[in-house]
């Protein structure tokens, strides 16, 4: 009972409630965090048995050597031929690029492929299509606003919807893919001549049998592979794992900033709690109550709120990461199972260690508050012990963060990133706070007055400032800047941009197009050979792994390198070392590629296309424009070099919405040319960048949320002075009136400052994104910097209204008897 | 005392009651008090007899429960909490008994600080010298942190006297300093007042400190006794 009667007395004053506040942000942001990886990793999880529908995979760019798979027969394996390439389907007028899985009757080896007959309906287990039919997934369905038992056109040819494609076995964890998918037969696929000689396809056999001999085969013969992938379905699992690991990581990161500002109101709110405790601790210890039972007493009661607290926060991060699934799920081709209750207990602990490392310093001092304290006057400044006890709580609650997330260095460059911004944007607040102190400007004397209560109390003006800063600069980022970059590289591509790519032309074909699409108003179309080869050696020594231990290379070095050969210099390129083509075999490099392996003029390199190969020198280093979304190359060969090599034709064109439509229908003719519409892939991956934006958001805005529990916590630390001070002045003749709008214009100022310096701060990352990665001339919206000022003005004078609204109408007689608060 | 017509303050019959838990107390019962302009008044009496209650309700900080007081001839009755405050804008000067500076402020800004709300347009030239007056002319940038107790009564003095009141009201104004600093931080006070003609109205427990004053009037439990 006298606990009871104890937590309703405590529960009356002010200091507990922004504690609270704090504890529910810092619950809700861990567990939503924890519960919305959670159901990643589970949807992860359930896939991993049938992640490459087999026990292991070849794959290759060209047809897998028949001698390979029949050794693979031989050992007892059973093998299963998938070929993947792009194409267009019709509907009617519309369109839609999708990849086409072609796979023979007995797809797939292990695990289960799943259809549906409506978008969200039922699913059944299903074999591969039947002849004449596919499966599509949901995505291209609605883009050809058709639906199942419909007809699409696939060349010449027209083919049944048999049903919406919701597992893949072959597919799971890729869910990021630009295309979506179409699975039918590889009959059909032969038949319509879909695939032309040298066509740009990706060649898989999947195979499965006992694990021992698939490893023993794996084994014999992983030597002979030349250009062709050799995967696992255990090296599969991995890679799935570590997409769930850094699901956890990213999102666990940006929780954690959300955790250290909460953490920072709790440590305020838990001082100003344990100050105002001072005195009656010092009497109750003069009276002989033990430390012990002091500290009892007071943990009891942040206990008794803390538990309902962490309750509530729990709810609160459900409710989080239903709002992040929302965003990121929208990309998911499948529904995520329901969020589990580990999240709960572990976004639990989080709260408690968070809740009892930054309270149990301020708690431990005020228990041994000595009981001489009474009889001297004076402040009560913290002791070296203290100051060092929240470090080291900080660090306690990062541990905890980084075992949830998985992370450990990224944590600490997190940390560290967020310190540097934080002291940047302190010092130059605080060099803001000197320079009024010295000189406050204006007439007025509210004005005047505002500013100088506001640059007096540098402490928590600049707790306050910073966190805002902080927290708006990352909502601002997300919320206004990311956007507006990607729509500003999208509208400083050039309107003479291509924005059409044809891939997989047979030679023959070239001239009839170029000869249409000189009807069609296209002129310049620029068309290239193509072709794929493996990188054998360069200056006579074997190009392996090994030697080049490079990421970068290693893309280059797995027999996908694609080359082509021209006798002129192709638009935006540009020579940086040699000379355009002399005498011999020669080879133009691209300037990223030379980085990479280190080459220049004079070097010679050997590639390997079929059975074939060809040693060509260095004649010339080329730097491109990637940007430039014209068809380029890394190398290109001078033709008499790569003379009687088999190619298929690219081109790249820019067309105007009418051409476009027109495009379409003309192709028609030409089956197996791919279409590739730059304009719906650029859109597809912003809308990847959209989803992941909003997903993120809902994170920032809880670091936004914690945020304007630091200003709480900071006007309830400084609410006692206040009073105190507006009764002096009510007593000097002042109005409440005039008192109010000094205070209003004191917080409106600390909440500008923390604002503009955050919307500062999302600008200034948003031009350096710009300059690095965008590599555009970005026009920064400035208006943002105003945007956050008048934000952060908006939620400082929130929390005033909330901790300082009855302030002014202290009565003037509280001066007389109050000593100083 | 002189009941002029340049009285500053009138009030005559004022009472106070609050109410606690026990019930309602009577904190002052029918208190008359008049002073002209230039005169000095002491309020004396035991802790809780109702000095400071008496201070408030003079000054306008409080209202009576009953009873009328009319300062520099305006009735405070009737007048709301801003009303009042208008009355004392320019006009009245406090000094507590704990100091009552602003801590955050420098001891410039808090001599400055009443100044600028009167309306003032050389503030911090008028405060200057105020400080200087009270021979702190040093000190102008120091927080009262960083000043003594005496120090620190003299600045509340300096922001006291610098608006120029026509009215000031000590409570205890040496009640936290010792003796010597006490004693010098009253001489000044009264040399500022002579000085400028000001009335003034002293709360304190010191007979010496009350005897410095033309008039005075103790109370006990509420009462006027003398």
């Amino acid at each position: 009972m006298t606990l009871l009667r104890h937590a309703r007395r405590e529960w009356r004053g002010a200091e507990l409630k922004p504690v609270l506040a704090a504890l529910m942000v810092a619950v809700a942001a861990a567990t939503g965090v924890l519960a919305f990886s959670d159901r990643i990793e589970r949807t992860l999880a359930a896939r991993s048995g049938e992640l490459i529908g087999g026990d292991a995979v070849l794959s290759s760019r060209q047809p897998l050597p028949a001698e390979l798979v029949q050794s693979a027969h031989d050992a007892g394996i059973a093998t299963t031929t998938v070929t993947a390439f792009p194409t267009v389907l019709f509907a009617g007028d519309a369109s839609v690029l999708v990849e086409i899985k072609a796979v023979a009757a007995d797809y797939p080896l292990r695990g289960r492929l799943k259809i549906a007959t409506e978008p969200n309906g039922p699913q059944s287990n299903a074999k591969a299509p039947e002849l004449g039919s596919l499966y599509l997934d949901a995505r291209a369905l609605v883009a050809l606003e058709t639906r199942v038992g419909s007809e699409v056109e696939i060349g010449n040819a027209k083919l049944r919807i048999a049903g919406i494609l919701t597992e893949d076995p072959e597919g799971a964890g890729s869910f990021l893919t630009l295309a979506p998918r179409a699975l039918l037969r590889d009959v059909d696929v032969a038949q319509l001549g879909l695939l032309g000689p040298a066509s740009r396809a990706f060649h898989r056999v999947l195979l499965a049998g006992d694990t021992r001999a698939v490893e023993a085969w794996a084994d014999s013969v992983r030597t002979q592979l030349k250009g062709q992938r050799l995967t696992l379905a255990r090296d599969a699992e991995q890679q799935l794992a570590e997409v769930g690991r850094q699901t956890r990581a990213f999102f666990g990161l940006s929780a954690l900033a959300v955790l250290w500002l909460a953490a920072l109101a709790i440590a305020l709110t838990a001082r100003r709690y344990t100050e105002a405790r001072r005195e009656v601790v010092a009497q109750l210890r003069c009276f002989g109550l033990s430390r012990r039972r002091i500290l009892l007493q007071m943990g009891a009661t942040l206990g008794l709120f803390g538990l309902p607290a962490i309750l509530v926060g729990i709810a609160l991060g459900y409710g989080l990461q239903a709002v992040i699934a929302l965003g990121i799920g929208s990309l998911l081709v499948e529904t995520l199972p329901q969020p589990g209750p580990q999240a709960a207990l572990l976004g639990a602990l989080v709260g408690v260690l968070a809740y009892l490392s930054f309270t149990l310093p301020a708690l431990s001092r005020l228990a041994a508050t000595p009981p001489s304290s009474l009889l001297r006057q004076g402040e009560d400044r913290m002791g070296m012990r203290e100051w060092l006890a929240y470090p080291a709580a900080l660090s306690v609650l990062t541990l905890a963060v980084w075992l949830l997330t998985g992370e450990g260095q990224l944590g600490l460059i997190a940390l560290a990133g967020m310190s540097v911004l934080a002291l940047a944007l302190g010092g130059v607040m605080w060099l803001l706070l000197r320079l009024l102190r010295k000189r406050v400007p204006g007439r007025s004397f509210v004005v005047r007055q505002a500013l100088r209560q506001f640059a007096s109390r540098p402490g928590t003006t600049l707790l306050s400032s910073v966190s805002l800063a902080l927290a708006l600069a990352a909502v601002l980022l997300l919320g206004v800047v990311a956007g507006d970059l990607v729509r500003q590289w999208r509208l400083g591509l050039s309107s003479d941009t291509p924005n059409r790519f044809l891939l997989n032309i047979q030679p023959e074909q070239v001239e009839p197009l170029r000869q249409q699409f000189a009807q069609l108003g296209i002129a310049n179309a620029q068309f290239f050979p193509f072709a794929v080869g493996r990188l054998v050696a360069i200056n006579g020594e074997p190009a392996t792994a090994a030697r080049y231990p490079d990421p970068r290379a290693a893309r280059f070095l797995d027999g996908n390198l694609n080359l082509s050969w021209s006798e002129a210099m192709p638009e935006a390129n540009r020579l940086t070392a040699g000379q355009w083509w002399g005498e011999g075999d020669e080879v133009s490099i691209a300037e990223n590629w030379a980085t990479t392996f280190n080459l220049g003029v004079g070097d010679r390199i050997t590639i390997s296309v079929g059975d074939r190969q060809i040693e060509a020198r260095i004649a010339n280093v080329r730097s491109v424009d990637w940007d430039s979304f014209r068809v380029n190359f890394f190398l290109l060969y001078k033709p008499a070099t790569v003379a009687g090599l088999e190619s298929t034709w690219v081109t790249s064109v820019r067309t105007d919405a009418e051409q476009a439509r027109q495009l379409g229908p003309m192709l028609r003719a030409y089956p197996n040319i791919t279409l590739i519409d730059v304009d719906a892939l650029l859109t597809r991956i912003l809308s990847i960048v959209d989803a992941v934006i909003r997903s993120l958001s809902a994170i920032f805005w809880c670091a936004l949320a914690a945020a304007a529990c630091v200003l709480v916590a900071a006007l309830a630390v400084s609410a006692g002075a206040r009073r105190f001070e507006s009764a002096l002045w009510r007593s000097l003749g002042a109005s409440r009136q005039t008192l109010q709008r000094t205070q209003w214009i004191e917080l409106g100022s600390v909440g500008a400052m923390g604002g503009g310096f955050g919307g500062l701060a999302a600008l200034a990352t948003g031009w350096a994104l710009a300059e690095r990665v965008f590599q555009i001339d970005y026009a920064p919206p400035w208006w943002l910097a105003l945007a956050g000022a008048a934000l952060g003005a908006g939620l400082s004078l929130l929390a005033g209204w909330l901790v300082l609204r009855g302030v002014t109408a202290a009565p003037p007689a509280d001066a007389l008897r109050a000593g100083a608060a | 005392m002189n009941v002029a017509t340049a009285a500053v303050i009138d009030a005559s019959d004022i009472s106070k009651q609050v109410m606690t838990a026990a019930g309602e107390l009577s904190v002052l019962e029918a208190i008359d008090v008049q002073l002209a302009a230039g005169e000095s008044l002491a309020i004396v009496g035991e802790s809780g007899s109702g000095k400071t209650t008496l201070l408030s309700l003079l000054a306008g900080l409080d209202a009576p429960s009953s009873g009328r007081i009319a300062l520099f001839g305006n009735e405070l009755t009737g007048l709301d909490e801003d009303g009042r405050a208008a009355l004392r804008l320019g006009r009245v000067g406090f000094v507590f008994q704990a100091f009552h500076l602003l801590p955050s402020f420098t001891a410039l800004e808090n001599v400055a600080a009443p100044l600028e709300l009167a309306g003032s347009d050389n503030a911090l030239t008028r405060a200057r010298a105020a400080l200087e007056r009270v021979g702190l002319g040093h000190r102008l940038d120091h927080l009262p942190r960083q000043l003594s107790g005496g120090e620190q009564q003299r600045v509340a003095l300096a922001r006291a006297f610098a608006i120029g009141p026509r009215l000031l009201f000590a409570d205890e104004p040496t009640g936290n300093l010792d003796q010597h600093t006490g004693q010098r931080v009253a001489d000044l006070l009264f040399e500022i007042n002579r000085d400028s003609g000001t009335s003034l109205i002293l709360v304190t427990h010191d007979p010496r400190l009350a005897a410095r004053c033309q008039h005075q009037i103790r109370l006990e439990a509420g009462r006027r006794v003398a």
